[in-house]
């Protein structure tokens, strides 16, 4: 354990690991600002959270009736203006004429499904749906819908996404900032690890490369946490602090330690071939960030390591047993990279 | 008393032998192996520190005829390295500290361990330098400051005294003769002088073999019997001479160039040292 804090302290002071994590940080922070309009107190804030695409809790939840009143109203202010096309009136005008005559706006909308007008008229529905509640009942939404936890909930699963996705990119250079050093053989004599000592300094140095990541992306995300749970505390909500370890630990620990094994497997099969690591690394990891985007994507979702908590991508569900394996998968991987650094170098 | 047997130890790669057959019982003292690039020499040096496997044959350390496990032998071994590096951004406290925790010294002994070695190789005041900012000298005196943590019954050095000023090589000899007052020290070097100032037995590798083993004053003995010596009064003349025959070695008399050759009569009117005894075991 002293070899471990020792190390981690000489090495993270390296400047290459300072700008790591400030990089690391400024991107969250940047990603996270949503944070500091809520509880919502003021239309601006409203407006912030809107801009910056965090508008979940914003609007009024409206009946059926609501809706197709607030959708003839636009409807009508619409075909009103001079300057529209007439093609946009007239279609207008029948949607209008339908609904009085008694059909949903649903129904309207299905008849047009297939053709041109759909996405025009579509485009007004989704209007007419949207009416910004008042601040109170947006923060009364937040505390019902996440069971008096706030907005905490929503912290931890963009957290841990934004934090899958950027790290999946910025660990290249950490990670090969620790493993080519280890990997010179000038310090590889000086250091002299030999016999049954490989295995464990091969361990205690990606525990040296792990620990670091893993305590400072955990206290980040408790900060976060902590600060949304404050900001609704000093406000009066009946609020409740919401443990974070157990998603961190299914969730986001796998995908690092996964990413980690990988670059270690590439980086001791290629070494400083740096231009053949990183493009394999990177196709992977964009492959894990949007398996949606490949033909066959379902059969991608079952090898993707990253779980996306920010409900933009559904196939990959959460589940533990799958984080499990991905755990075990990914330790298989850092044990056969060592048996393939050390067995190729005890020949040499 | 610390003794290292090694029998018939084989290093191959492919068809090469980078190691052929190399046998020998060395005791508490320090050996000098010379051997030109490529004889083997560092290669041996792996073999027996565990960072290479041999193909063939084995080694022993005891200690007072007790048999030291293999398991434990790395905290027997100290080794300077031909190369030697670490972390360049470690400074120099930095690297000794962690030095010291790789090969077991104990949390509250590693200050005073890293003080007295860094003293040893007058090196107490960079302390603080980083490895990167270190110069070629003073990177050698902290590769030989390291290999010596935990006092280790073998010491392997792997050219100690490379890039090192005159006044630290008279210093690091001396460290090194007196560490092998009660240890084994293994010293590999290109400076026959080191050896021939600081050793009794030397071993002289070619090609992956042994070609002599023994003490220098037989060595010179030996070669003394097969060479013989000329005379030049210019030094174009000697050069004029030796673009047809095989010179051993030659230096410079006062005016005259005094070449050692190779001669069945073995008539030499003064002594030869171990560099023109070596020369011609690597010749002959």
């Amino acid at each position: 354990m002293n070899y471990i804090i020792k190390s981690i302290r000489c090495r993270c002071k390296h400047i290459v690991i300072i700008l790591f994590f400030l990089i690391y940080s400024g991107f969250i922070l940047a990603q996270m600002g949503v944070v500091r309009f809520i509880p919502v107190k003021s239309e601006m804030d409203i407006k912030h959270l809107e801009q910056e695409g965090e508008d979940e809790y914003l609007y009024k939840e409206l009946s059926d009736k609501e809706v197709a009143t607030a959708f003839c109203e636009e409807i009508n202010a619409v075909i009103k203006q001079e300057n529209i096309y007439e093609k946009w009136k007239v279609v207008g005008q029948q949607a209008l004429e339908k609904i009085e005559s008694g059909s949903s706006v649903e129904a309207v909308l299905k008849e047009y499904e297939s053709s041109t007008e759909y996405e025009w008229l579509k485009s007004r529905y989704d209007l007419a749906k949207k009416e910004y509640a008042k601040p109170e009942e947006i923060n009364k939404r937040i505390m019902e819908e996440n069971n008096n936890f706030g907005y905490q909930i929503d912290v931890q699963n963009n957290y841990l996404t934004y934090s899958q996705a950027i790290l999946g990119f910025l660990l290249i250079a950490y990670v090969y900032f620790f493993m080519v050093d280890n990997q010179k053989e000038d310090i590889i004599e000086t250091r002299k690890i030999v016999g049954s000592d490989r295995f464990k300094y091969y361990i205690y140095d990606l525990l040296v490369m792990i620990i670091p990541i893993i305590v400072y992306t955990y206290l980040f995300g408790v900060i976060l946490n902590i600060y949304s749970y404050v900001r609704f505390k000093v406000d009066g909500f009946p609020i409740k602090y919401f443990v974070t370890t157990e998603k961190y630990g299914t969730v986001f620990l796998p995908t690092i330690i996964a990413y980690i094994a990988v670059l270690v497997l590439l980086i001791s099969i290629f070494k400083e071939n740096f231009g053949v690591t990183v493009p394999i690394y990177l196709a992977w990891v964009i492959m894990n960030l949007t398996p949606n985007v490949f033909k066959n994507h379902k059969l991608l979702s079952k090898i993707t390591v990253v779980n996306r908590l920010d409900g933009v991508q559904t196939i990959v569900d959460y589940d533990v047993g799958r984080r499990v394996i991905i755990l075990i998968l990914a330790s298989l991987i850092l044990v056969f990279s060592y048996r393939f650094q050390y067995k190729k170098r005890k020949k040499n | 008393m610390y003794t290292l047997k090694i029998n018939n130890l084989c290093k191959s790669y492919g068809k090469t032998m980078a190691l052929n057959d190399f046998s020998f019982e060395f005791e508490n003292g320090i050996y000098g192996i010379l051997g030109r690039n490529g004889a083997g020499k560092t290669t041996l040096f792996r073999v027996i520190v565990g960072m290479l496997e041999a193909s063939s044959g084995d080694y022993q350390l005891y200690k007072d005829d007790n048999k030291i496990p293999k398991k434990e032998e790395g905290r027997y071994i100290g080794y300077l390295p031909q190369e030697f590096d670490m972390y360049r951004y470690y400074s120099v406290q930095e690297m000794m500290e962690e030095l010291c925790l790789i090969r077991g010294i104990k949390k509250k002994e590693i200050k005073n361990e890293i003080k007295k070695l860094l003293g040893l190789v007058n090196l107490v005041d960079a302390r603080k330098k980083k490895i990167g900012a270190l110069s070629g000298g003073m990177k050698r005196r902290l590769g030989l400051a390291q290999a010596m943590i935990g006092s280790p019954a073998l010491l392997i050095v792997d050219e100690p005294t490379a890039g090192v000023d005159p006044e630290e090589r008279v210093k690091i000899r001396q460290l090194l003769s007196d560490y092998a007052m009660n240890h084994i020290v293994l010293m590999s070097t290109h400076i026959v002088e080191d050896i021939a100032h600081i050793c009794e037995k030397v071993i002289i590798q070619e090609k992956g073999r042994t070609r002599f083993k023994g003490d220098i004053k037989d060595l010179i003995n030996e070669a003394t019997e097969h060479l013989g010596e000329k005379y030049f009064p210019s030094l174009k003349e000697f050069q004029e001479y030796a673009k047809e025959n095989d010179v051993i070695s030659f230096y410079r008399a006062g005016q005259d160039v005094r070449a050692i050759i190779k001669s069945e009569s073995g008539k030499l009117k003064s002594e030869i040292g171990l560099e023109d005894a070596y020369m011609w075991s690597i010749k002959g």
